[in-house]
């Protein structure tokens, strides 16, 4: 199980690394103008990833659906259409009042009882339905589903990758793209061993961090987009401070929940970061819904 | 004896509630107040740590009980809650138990879930049947009553 699953993932970093080789060479030949550019001067090719916007995106949904698919062997779907198409409304109408309202979003409920809501880049937004059990209405749920929505808009997870492997775009994915050039002619051949180590550690990096979760700055940077996007769409921002106050209310009971919190922030933690902008932008009650009934018609 | 009988049957609907009802302590010294609003009147001083009961929320206030039989209003962020887990009751949406107890909550998965592998990773092409168009999601926020309002992000980022 754990070598299909590292396959998987080693399958998914391949793609990553050699979309993003892809689009460092279509760059060469499109009109983007980035003919003159001079890699090595790249501090940090993967902000230069980062902004070539359309070209990328799809490579990012690309790379997201790999993602998806490895996230999806570990957990079931949740079977109840009507609940994954309500979770789809929800997360739709936020989509509606964020950045990035072209990316082909989904919301997935998973058949899982845990506590627990993550998501992969371009737009895949998991949550498990132990969590829809945990919540009280719609505007928690909202604020969940921002909460996630935010990493993507923000692409922690595609720079936390970044980050993890250290992966210095410009040196490394000029070896690699070499290689990947030369083996395309013929069959692509993963057995390349310079591929196979750059295919570990991005394998390793990807359970690093859906294991561990991302760091603090992203969650508390999440967090504060959650609330105001859940506010754009007219959902109570409180109700996602009644979401954290839940999840500090979780007894830390695994082995997995310890490991996880060695390196995050506590979700009082996270309250406490909260306060400035609940003080500033919310301190008077605006015309904001909770849609409690709606919720518990279409959850339970 | 009917009476009686009610009494005991009223007071069960409520145990039931107050079982659900969620205990929190304050992390400030704080002025229990007579309505939501930071300007309204003080009932009682409470010191750090005051444990209380929630009883209900309206906007970023909770009104709480406190000993002895104190009711008033707490801003949200005052409070903390109390760790008590979650039981496993109600849990009719899923098909199986699972047993995965982790609570890591809204980001990370446990090495447990990880190593799960009992889904299907092709389940993935099958999840375009479950998304909903920007004009469906418009509908479905106006049957709520939702309203878009434009909000930047603030300067806290």
């Amino acid at each position: 199980m754990k070598n299909s699953k590292r396959n998987l993932w080693k399958t998914a970093g391949l793609t990553v690394l050699i979309s993003m080789v892809l689009s460092l060479t279509s760059c060469k030949t499109t009109d983007l103008g980035l003919d003159n550019i001079d890699l090595d001067q790249l501090t940090n090719t993967f902000e230069k990833f980062i902004d070539l916007g359309d070209k990328t995106e799809e490579q990012e949904q690309a790379f997201g659906n790999e993602v998806a698919q490895v996230l999806l062997t570990d957990s079931r779907l949740l079977n109840n259409d009507q609940v994954q198409r309500y979770v789809n409304s929800v997360g739709q109408w936020l989509v509606q009042n964020s950045e990035r309202p072209n990316l082909n979003w989904h919301f997935i409920v998973l058949d899982d009882k845990s506590f627990n809501a993550f998501a992969a880049p371009g737009g895949y937004i998991f949550i498990t339905a132990g969590t829809l059990l945990r919540l009280n209405n719609e505007a928690e749920l909202a604020g969940v589903l921002a909460h996630e929505m935010a990493h993507v808009l923000k692409r922690h997870y595609l720079e936390a990758l970044q980050k993890q492997t250290q992966l210095d775009l410009a040196s490394d994915i000029g070896i690699l793209a070499y290689q990947i050039k030369s083996t395309r002619r013929d069959n692509y051949d993963s057995d390349t061993i310079e591929n196979m180590e750059l295919a570990e550690e991005i394998s390793s990096a990807m359970d690093d961090l859906y294991t561990n979760g991302l760091a603090r700055g992203d969650e508390e940077q999440a967090d504060n987009m959650a609330v105001i996007i859940c506010a754009r769409a007219g959902y109570d921002p409180y109700s996602y401070i009644a979401v954290i106050q839940k999840i500090a209310s979780e007894k830390p009971d695994s082995a997995g929940w310890q490991t996880f919190m060695k390196r995050h922030p506590s979700a009082n933690d996270r309250l406490t970061a909260l306060q400035p902008l609940m003080d500033s932008v919310f301190s008077s009650p605006g015309n904001y819904l909770t849609l409690s009934s709606r919720y518990q018609k279409s959850i339970r | 004896m009917k009476n009686l009988l009610i009494i005991v049957a009223v007071n069960l609907l409520f145990s039931t509630f107050s079982a659900s009802a969620q205990q929190a302590s304050t992390i400030i010294d704080a002025h229990l107040k007579t309505s939501p609003s930071i300007r309204s009147e003080s009932i009682e001083f409470l010191k750090t740590d005051t444990s209380v009961i929630i009883l209900e929320r309206q906007g970023g206030w909770y009104r709480v009980e406190t000993f002895p039989q104190l009711q008033g209003w707490l801003k949200m962020l005052w409070l903390r809650y109390s760790v008590t887990g979650t039981s496993d009751n109600g849990f009719s949406l899923l098909t199986e138990g699972g047993g995965v107890t982790v609570a890591t909550g809204i980001r990370g998965l446990s090495e447990e879930e990880l190593e799960k592998g009992q889904g299907d990773p092709y389940a993935v092409n099958t999840l375009e049947r479950f998304t909903v168009s920007p004009e469906q999601a418009k509908a479905f926020a106006k049957a709520g009553g939702l309203k878009k309002k434009h909000l930047p992000y603030a300067d806290t980022e």
